[in-house]
């Protein structure tokens, strides 16, 4: 649909993990919502990559449908290109070849209670990744738990594989969770929110956890949050994604503080910023749309945004790179970033 | 200024039931709490899960019972035991906000429902077809919301749908348990803003969340939980920049933030190897105080359960 547009280029100068180029994702139906419209970009190996937006804005559609988690009766998937690690992947009708999913890519989902079943022992959710993939006995695998359990930092690991989910608190079901995603060590880690149900002190360390597990397996990490506080402290790099459409990446420290589109500066702007308490907290008017809205003939964000000219409501703009290392999809770019900063 | 609402020496445990309790002595959730909050102002209350916060306002309003200490509102001691009568100044006039705005309003009833049998509750000569237009306005919602359900609106709508059901009876006092954890940070910042339009009115607040970052930019005052105790409280200002107990430090230190990147991983790591091996400790940036990390150590993480 845009192919002369710019691709969100890498930070990194390793060669990418996974490309993805013009991803669409839309609900089937009488009248199909197009809710992941035309995304592209490149994980590099190795490094840790923030997919930022608000509720409904797609970005854990569009992580589920690279990862091939998408129920294909409710939701189609499209595209022009997915390859990982060098290897092309079908967008629709087949599943992922064998291994994909669990040996290749882990996932961790945002709600640690309901992804654990409560009437089967921790050990032995742990120790199935290893019997359906590597075809061990239960003895052996549940050895391998205990070592995974132990791996990311649960006391007494191997006393604890009898325990059930009931007996963990949230934040240790959220390490078990990551313990089960990275057992087989992926190269492509995705967590899907995996701190928003914690505790402020719990989740920097179960961010800790994640990012020296990346160091320590040298996997990709690609991590969905809303919290910019979050991306800042943890991502190399960073995606933000609005009403199914990306609006602006690339390195994440240029984009926090010299983002070039007016959304991501409302992000920032509407975070509660604990070492300058003087700094207003400033909300961004308005709702996000309806997930599905026709964003066609018009920029998704005008009616929220405080740059909006005529064009922006019957054009869509297309993502543009001004530098080597981020790209933005806003016309009046160049008049957001001469405006000082709140 | 004499305080709207306050509460001295509030102590309570959750029974402990079967068979084996009865020689245990149950944990106490609210140990010697003394809060008090004036007309106008917000009162902040942060702390970790566990630490008392929510058991706090629940034992306000009364939903937890057989506590020691008093509570007062306008002065007056509030004995939840006495009958509705004697209770209505005081259920009217303190207003309870929840996290989970769509667990708190009825899925089966319209919003003008809703929010009708609130304002049927208080007397008012205006008739509820002017009052629920001002309701609704008050919040930044108008008219178009009441002929629907809940599940019809997003998050945050629900949350401010949650706080005009709560204005319904004119309260003097909100009670606001987590109310803008679920919610995006866009959002939560328009949250924000209504409550401080609605603290210009006069309300008092008190005001829930593990969000220090929040309380910076809406409390007048903050009192930090640990393990059902008041451990330290002041003006927000001060206890954010010159924080006391090394546990408010810590809660400061894992707060996401747009400056000192790396840090926060950094100090989790830190608190994390202060558990296990003090000794081991590696140099970091921009390191927790030496107090901290040993606060950190002794904190009781709630993640090991007997």
């Amino acid at each position: 649909m845009s192919g002369a547009a710019a691709i969100l280029p890498p930070t990194s100068n390793n060669a990418p993990l996974l490309s993805v180029r013009g991803l669409s994702v839309e609900a089937r139906g009488p009248a199909p919502l197009r809710l992941v419209d035309d995304v592209s970009f490149d994980l590099p190996a190795g490094t840790t990559t923030a997919l930022v937006g608000e509720s409904g804005s797609g970005k854990s559609l569009t992580a589920q449908a690279i990862l091939g988690l998408l129920n294909r009766d409710v939701y189609q998937v499209s595209g022009t290109e997915l390859t990982f690690q060098g290897a092309a992947l079908a967008f629709d009708g087949r599943r992922p070849p064998k291994g994909f999913q669990g040996q290749l890519t882990g996932y961790v989902m945002q709600d640690p209670s309901s992804a654990l079943d409560p009437t089967m022992t921790i050990g032995r959710q742990i120790a199935a990744m290893f019997i359906v993939h590597r075809g061990m006995g239960m003895r052996a695998a549940l050895r391998e738990a205990a070592r995974m359990l132990d791996f990311v930092r649960i006391p007494n690991a191997a006393g604890r594989l009898g325990d059930y989910p009931h007996q963990f608190s949230g934040g240790m079901k959220q390490r078990v969770l990551i313990a089960m995603a990275v057992a087989l060590s992926p190269r492509l880690l995705v967590a899907d929110e995996p701190t928003t149900a914690l505790d402020v002190t719990v989740q920097a360390e179960i961010l800790a956890l994640i990012d020296d597990l990346r160091a320590e397996l040298d996997m990709a990490v690609l991590i969905i949050t809303h919290d910019f506080g979050v991306v800042y402290q943890c991502a190399d790099r960073v995606m933000v994604m609005y009403a199914g459409k990306l609006l602006e990446g690339g390195d994440t420290v240029q984009i926090t503080e010299q983002g070039r589109h007016p959304y991501t500066r409302g992000l920032i702007g509407s975070i509660p910023d604990i070492d300058d308490l003087d700094r207003p907290v400033v909300a961004i008017p308005g709702q996000p749309p309806r997930p599905g809205t026709n964003w066609a003939q018009a920029c998704a964000f005008h009616p929220r945004c405080g740059f909006t000219v005529e064009r922006c409501r019957i054009e869509t703009p297309q993502m543009e790179a001004p530098d080597a290392r981020s790209a933005v999809r806003c016309f009046e770019w160049p008049r957001v970033i001469t405006e000082a900063r709140p | 200024m004499s305080a709207m609402l306050e509460t001295r020496g509030l102590s309570f445990a959750y029974p402990v039931a079967g068979l084996l309790s009865s020689g245990r002595a149950a944990a106490k959730a609210l140990d010697d709490v003394s809060i008090r909050v004036e007309p106008g102002r917000v009162l902040g209350i942060v702390g970790e899960s566990g630490s008392g916060k929510s058991t706090l306002l629940r034992a306000i309003v009364g939903l937890n019972r057989s506590q020691s200490g008093e509570i007062r509102y306008r002065g007056d001691i509030v004995d939840h035991a006495a009958g509705r009568h004697r209770l209505a100044p005081f259920r009217a006039g303190v207003q309870m906000i929840f996290q989970d705005p769509g667990g708190s309003l009825n899925p089966f009833k319209t919003i003008r429902q809703t929010l009708s049998a609130a304002l049927a509750r208080v007397p008012d000569r205006a008739a509820p077809g002017e009052r629920l237009p001002r309701l609704l306005d008050a919040v930044g919602m108008n008219e178009t919301a009441l002929d629907r359900h809940p599940s019809e609106f997003s998050g945050g709508q629900l949350q401010r749908l949650a706080i005009a059901r709560a204005l319904a009876c004119n309260p003097t006092v909100l009670l606001c348990d987590e109310p803008t954890s679920a919610l995006d940070v866009s959002i939560q910042a328009q949250i924000l803003e209504l409550f401080l339009a609605l603290k210009r009115d006069g309300r008092a607040f008190v005001f829930v969340t593990h969000n220090l970052g929040v309380l910076g930019h809406v409390a007048d005052t903050i009192a930090v939980m640990h393990r059902g105790r008041v451990i330290e409280s002041g003006p927000a200002r001060e206890i954010i920049t010159r924080p006391q107990q090394a546990y408010t430090a810590a809660l400061i230190a894992a707060s996401p933030r747009l400056a000192n990147r790396g840090v926060l991983l950094d100090n989790a790591r830190l608190r994390l190897r202060g558990t296990q091996a003090p000794e081991q400790v590696p140099p970091v940036a921009r390191p927790l105080s030496a107090a901290a990390v040993t606060a950190a150590a002794e904190l009781d993480r709630g993640e090991v359960l007997p």
